[in-house]
């Protein structure tokens, strides 16, 4: 059979079934139950028609149902969507009409939300529950039939799935105001995991953190990495992001893998302190720039564990960059304070184009190219197009080149890549990627305006602490009425807390919106 | 001294709402703030109060709503 994304955690249930899967708020499952109530769902899953995509989206709070339902759907032979519940209904509906899903996993913390958003999708038949529930909550939307899952039953086999299959589709803003799904293929999930489980030799003694929010792709690595080894991930409240530090202590964590900003935070809440993880032996940051200082800190916080930048948008399948932190070294070839994203994985080709497509040598800043294994299957969901702009074939690759978006100059000494910024309008807040053209295009639905731009304010220490909206319009919008109408239409940590009101935009010769005269409005 | 006039006056300048903020509304736990907003409002409390919260009291137990942060100040002064 061939191996797929859910392969290890089946291996390891056989191994070590007695021993914990998981520890989360509500509670722990050895790999044993974890495989029998996974199972269930599977069971369940195929009683139903699937939708044609083999795609079934999952609402969940990062607790013990979250992983029931995402091992359930991976077992039944479909991928899985996850969606999460910062997202407003109307975002939701959206994803999972692009996806044309019949079948929605929720739990009950999730349930209004979920009933709310299919209102208004023709494609959903039923929403199944991952938990108990009043079965008469259905009421609210009578087009849905609320179903249990089947008794948890034995060990349900998995369909010989290709390994060209999707394992999973993420969300992520897209530059339009609609977002889009990244496919990932079996076959290259699988890739990357046996990769980097070769590399930090993970074993059934390891306690890995599962931080990270299910819908960003860094989860993908915390839990098939931990249950490949046949270990037990650690999951602590979604909703207590000051106690992090303490978690990490007290559950003794060995692996974790953090934005930046996490740490950041740590830091800024004095939780940072030399030796305050001294159980910690794998460290990666991931997601967006990691500043040298927080490096340093993190190492000095977890004197025992390596530190890793780890570089990679979802479109290359979690990361397919990495470098380790040295304090003396790292610093030195530092570009902006930011550590190197550092070299690609083996068999992955990174190069630096300009404007006009031409391969640039080392020392010269342009766009980031990634060539792998993994671009062959590179794409978005149902979107044809926006694939073939990102894909660009160069002669003397073997595959095709991904165009990151991000700029890049590679050392001519040692051959190592730094990031120095984007290319385009997107950027990292709060470890969440965001397109600013996303919000714009909330701001224009919502209000009668002529233009919108974001620009992000205040950044301290080269990190966004924030996001201003300048609207060009003849009306006034109160602060409060803005935040509160496009907290409707896209999640909480995309609304600009501040809007400004301009009769017209500043242009710039070409025309544009000059948004660096927007942002000296702020200075 | 840090008073509830204070505290929500910050709240309103950082996109919070009169209308959702209660005494008792989770301000963090909720996402009603973010993180780094949280980091602000910490340095606001401890000028305002004239005190330094040590880390371990950095908890949503002391800090998740306007009557928590007002209790432990006045627990702390």
């Amino acid at each position: 059979m061939q191996e797929t994304l859910i392969s290890g955690f089946i291996r390891s249930a056989h191994a070590h079934g007695d021993q914990i899967a998981v520890s989360a708020p509500s509670g722990t499952y050895t790999y044993k139950e974890l495989y029998r109530r996974a199972s269930a769902i599977a069971a369940s899953l195929s009683e139903f028609k699937m939708a044609d995509s083999g795609l079934v989206p999952i609402l969940v709070e990062r607790d013990l149902s979250a992983f029931v339902g995402i091992l359930g759907i991976l077992l039944s032979g479909n991928g899985y969507v996850p969606i999460s519940g910062s997202f407003p209904p109307s975002r939701i509906a959206t994803i999972i009409s692009d996806i044309g899903a019949a079948t929605l996993l929720t739990d009950s913390a999730s349930l209004p939300l979920a009933l709310e958003a299919t209102s208004s999708c023709d494609s959903i038949a039923r929403i199944l529950m991952l938990d108990a529930v009043n079965l008469e909550s259905s009421a609210d939307n009578p087009d849905v039939d609320l179903v249990l899952p089947l008794e948890a039953s034995d060990n349900w086999m998995p369909l010989d799935v290709s390994p060209d299959a999707l394992a999973y589709v993420f969300y992520t803003s897209g530059s339009t105001g609609t977002p889009k799904g990244v496919k990932i293929t079996h076959n290259n999930i699988v890739r990357y995991i046996n990769y980097m489980s070769a590399r930090y030799e993970l074993t059934c003694s390891d306690r890995i953190l599962q931080i990270t929010d299910l819908t960003f792709d860094l989860s993908v690595f915390e839990q098939f990495m931990a249950w490949k080894a046949g270990c037990r991930l650690y999951v602590p409240s979604s909703r207590d992001k000051l106690g992090v530090a303490k978690f990490i202590k007290d559950s003794k964590i060995t692996t974790s893998l953090l934005t930046p900003s996490m740490a950041l935070l740590m830091r800024k809440l004095r939780q940072l302190e030399p030796g305050a993880f001294p159980d910690l032996l794998v460290s990666l940051f991931c997601g967006e720039a990691l500043h040298c200082d927080v490096a340093e800190a993190w190492a000095e916080a977890a004197p025992k564990s390596i530190v890793e930048n780890i570089y990679g948008p979802t479109e290359l399948v979690v990361s397919c960059m990495i470098h380790r932190w040295d304090s003396l070294y790292s610093k030195k070839i530092s570009i902006n304070n930011v550590v190197p994203i550092g070299q690609p994985h083996e068999d992955i080709d990174a190069l630096i184009i300009d404007e006009a497509g031409n391969i640039l040598p080392a020392g010269e800043l342009g766009e980031l190219l990634i060539s792998g294994p993994q671009t062959e299957a590179l794409g978005y969901w149902r979107n044809e197009e926006k694939t073939r702009e990102v894909l660009v074939e160069i002669p003397g690759y073997n595959f095709p080149c991904y165009k990151t978006g991000d700029l890049a100059i590679q050392n001519p000494q040692d051959g190592l890549f730094n990031w120095v910024g984007r290319a385009d309008q997107q950027i990292k807040y709060m470890g969440h990627r965001i397109e600013l053209g996303d919000i714009e295009a909330a701001i224009r639905r919502c209000f009668d305006c002529q233009q919108a731009a974001i620009v992000p304010w205040p950044i301290v220490d080269g990190q966004i602490m924030g996001l201003v909206a300048f609207v060009e319009a003849d009306i006034d919008i109160a602060n409060e009425r803005f935040v509160a109408t496009l907290s409707k239409e896209i999640p909480d940590y995309m609304v600009p807390k501040k809007v400004i009101i301009l009769d017209r935009f500043p242009v710039n010769t070409s025309g544009k919106v000059d948004r660096p005269k927007l942002k000296s409005q702020l200075v | 001294m840090i008073t509830k006039a204070k505290i929500l006056e910050f709240i309103i300048e950082n996109g919070g709402s009169t209308d959702r903020v209660e005494d008792d509304t989770p301000l963090f736990s909720s996402s009603l703030l973010d993180s780094f907003t949280m980091v602000s409002l910490i340095m606001v409390i401890e000028s305002e109060a004239d005190i330094t919260i040590p880390p371990e009291d950095i908890t949503l137990d002391n800090l998740d709503s306007i009557n928590a942060i007002l209790a432990y100040c006045e627990k702390s002064t």
